[in-house]
């Protein structure tokens, strides 16, 4: 044990020892929920400060995206024009520095400056089913209201952007619902609105209670015309990571699943990003299998296979058909010996080719934490037909490589390279998050996590 | 068996509460407001989760909203700011060494995750398969997820990782 753990298990049990079992509030059965509990006075506590407060974040947010859009409206009067340059604004998932909840942020491209956050929808709990009612589009808390944390954002047309947030209910997040909000043209969001089809019930714990609180997901990702969105959720109770892909249809609200077929024998299987093709026909995914199955271990999968032995496929479906087997999804590119560890893979919009996260290298040495993949890190372009190599967009070396996230813009011709893990890393320079701008590496600041454009 | 749970655990779950969101009130609220939540419904829950760790994740849920609702209503300040969560109050500090104020304030400014990873870890001694069950994350981001913390500790308190 270092000198910090020894330190740190000190300070806690000194911290903790202060609280007596003999001098607790005795606990009270309820026999109506919200009466008969006499709570003890918080120093500080103001009943009235969590609707003001959020009245006045409302206030302050617009406040902010009108001083930013008005700089954007002098600076860029011009329309989106992808050809011309990057998309002029992306969104993210980002964690406070103090308490890692995270929150939607829309940024300017060139500054990387947050010019407007997202209000999180709030939504109502009902006292004794814990199971949440659909939620309010308002950002204004009611009495037992909810938070709803977002935990992915996508966009297809870099203006339109999806998020999927967990609903909150005592327990646990039970429910996820999908929500979009557009970018005006001077970067101020619209309100959110509920996406057709977008209520997903039990999918934010699997279904096994608070044993999977903290839902995963696989992949998000919506079709450039915003005509569908594909999510790669659990496909049960049993699942121990994302194994199917949900590809639901916004304009009629229709769900279409594709699960199953790809199984392997003493394998843990895992659908790792989505992305579309410009026709919204087609849907690439990373497939990856750990052998043994990391569930030998413990129930729920983690991302990256460990010690054990790990391959992966991406594939390409067609989705124009009611769902069915993933066997029927195409293959693209398969590990090998050329490609020994592809990490992340997303499709062009005119499906000829892949960018790609390689890994490289030697795995670091097993010093009892953090992950084990190798470090070396390159983003490529290979050809589906030919499976070669046709440019190198960006090479580096990074311990967290593995938890990379790519971002691709409706062009295909910008490249964001994130951390699908939120948490910040200050002082760490090896931190590779940053756009590709024509062979140059533009750096996000550190505290960037799972981004979208 | 609900009460009989809240019983044996009382303490543990303030503890848990109290390393943090901070002080005693609201810890003993948390618990309370958990105790109440699943009391009313203890017998739908599914039987396959256990008891004492159904109720951990409950009360971790619940701290993770008070702190939410700090967040923002620290991110807007109205001329006021919204209660202190921090570890070392003023009673508290007196009863505190100087080092270990050190390390708890070093603690409360860890990102909320690594926070809960590292309280789980240190003082309840929980495996990484239990964290990762109560967290509902991967044993991997346990893993990392510590590292990290202690690492971004050592740095704030001037040791070498």
């Amino acid at each position: 044990m270092t000198g910090t753990e020894e330190r740190l298990r000190d300070a806690l049990y000194a911290s903790a020892s202060r609280v007596r079992d003999d001098e607790l509030r005795p606990l009270a059965a309820p026999e109506r929920r919200g009466s008969g509990r006499a709570r003890r006075p918080v120093p500080g506590r103001r009943p009235w400060l969590p609707p003001l407060a959020a009245a006045a974040s409302v206030a302050l947010i617009a406040t902010t995206v009108v001083v930013a859009g008005a700089y954007l409206h002098r600076h860029h009067t011009g329309g989106p024009g992808p050809a011309a340059g990057p998309p002029r604004y992306y969104a993210t998932l980002a964690g406070n520095d103090n308490i890692d909840l995270q929150e939607v942020a829309v940024h300017a491209t060139a500054t990387s400056a947050v010019i407007a956050s997202v209000p999180d929808p709030v939504s109502p709990l009902p006292p004794r089913t814990g199971t949440a009612a659909p939620p309010s589009n308002t950002a204004t808390p009611r009495p037992h209201a909810s938070l709803m944390p977002p935990l992915a954002v996508a966009t297809g047309d870099d203006r339109t952007f999806y998020v999927v947030y967990a609903v909150q209910t005592e327990v646990g997040y039970r429910d996820l619902v999908i929500k979009s909000f557009h970018l005006s043209g001077a970067g101020q969001p619209s309100q959110l609105a509920q996406v057709k089809g977008g209520q997903l019930p039990g999918q934010g714990t699997g279904g096994t209670g608070l044993s999977a609180v903290g839902p995963r997901i696989g992949g998000f990702a919506v079709s450039p015309d915003n005509g569908k969105i594909a999510l790669a959720l659990k496909a049960s109770s049993s699942s121990t990571a994302s194994d199917e892909i949900l590809v639901i249809d916004t304009r009629t609200g229709a769900h279409a699943v594709w699960r199953g077929g790809l199984d392997r024998a003493n394998a843990g299987f895992a659908i790792l990003g989505l992305s579309w093709t410009a026709d919204g026909r087609s849907l690439a995914f990373l497939a990856q299998w750990c052998s043994p199955p990391r569930s030998a271990v413990s129930n729920i999968q983690t991302d990256l296979c460990g010690g054990t032995t790990r391959s992966a496929q991406v594939r390409e479906l067609d989705t124009t058909s009611a769902g069915g087997s993933l066997s029927r999804a195409r293959l693209l590119l398969a590990q090998s010996a050329r490609y020994p560890y592809i990490a992340r893979a997303v499709i062009s919009p005119d499906g000829t080719s892949l960018t790609a996260i390689l890994l490289s290298g030697p795995l670091p040495p097993d010093q009892g934490l953090g992950p084990y993949a190798p470090e070396r890190l390159s983003v490529v372009r290979i050809s589906v037909a030919t499976g070669a190599v046709t440019g190198t967009l960006f090479q580096g070396v990074d311990p967290m490589s593995a938890y990379s996230a790519l971002t691709v813009d409706s062009t295909g011709g910008y490249v964001m390279l994130t951390h699908a893990d939120v948490y910040l890393r200050p002082g760490d320079t090896r931190y590779a998050a940053g756009w590709l701008d024509a062979g140059h590496f533009r750096r996000l600041p550190l505290n960037t996590g799972e981004a979208a454009w | 068996m609900i009460s009989a749970l809240f019983r044996q655990h009382h303490g543990d779950l303030v503890r848990l509460a109290v390393l943090l969101v901070g002080d005693l009130p609201t810890a003993e609220d948390v618990v309370q407001d958990v105790y109440a939540s699943v009391h009313a419904r203890w017998t739908r829950l599914p039987a396959r989760d256990s008891g004492l760790s159904y109720v951990r994740a409950a009360v971790l849920n619940r701290c993770r909203s008070v702190l939410r609702r700090r967040r923002v209503a620290s991110r807007v300040s109205l001329g006021f700011r919204a209660a202190e969560h921090t570890l070392a109050s003023a009673e508290h500090e007196a009863l505190l060494s100087e080092d270990r104020r050190q390390v708890l304030e070093a603690l409360t400014r860890l990102p909320y995750r690594r926070r809960e990873v590292l309280v789980l870890r240190y003082y309840f001694d929980l495996s990484e398969a239990e964290i990762a069950e109560a967290l509902g994350i991967s044993p991997g981001t346990v893993k990392s997820t510590a590292a990290r913390g202690l690492a971004a500790l050592a740095r704030a308190l001037g040791e070498q990782s």
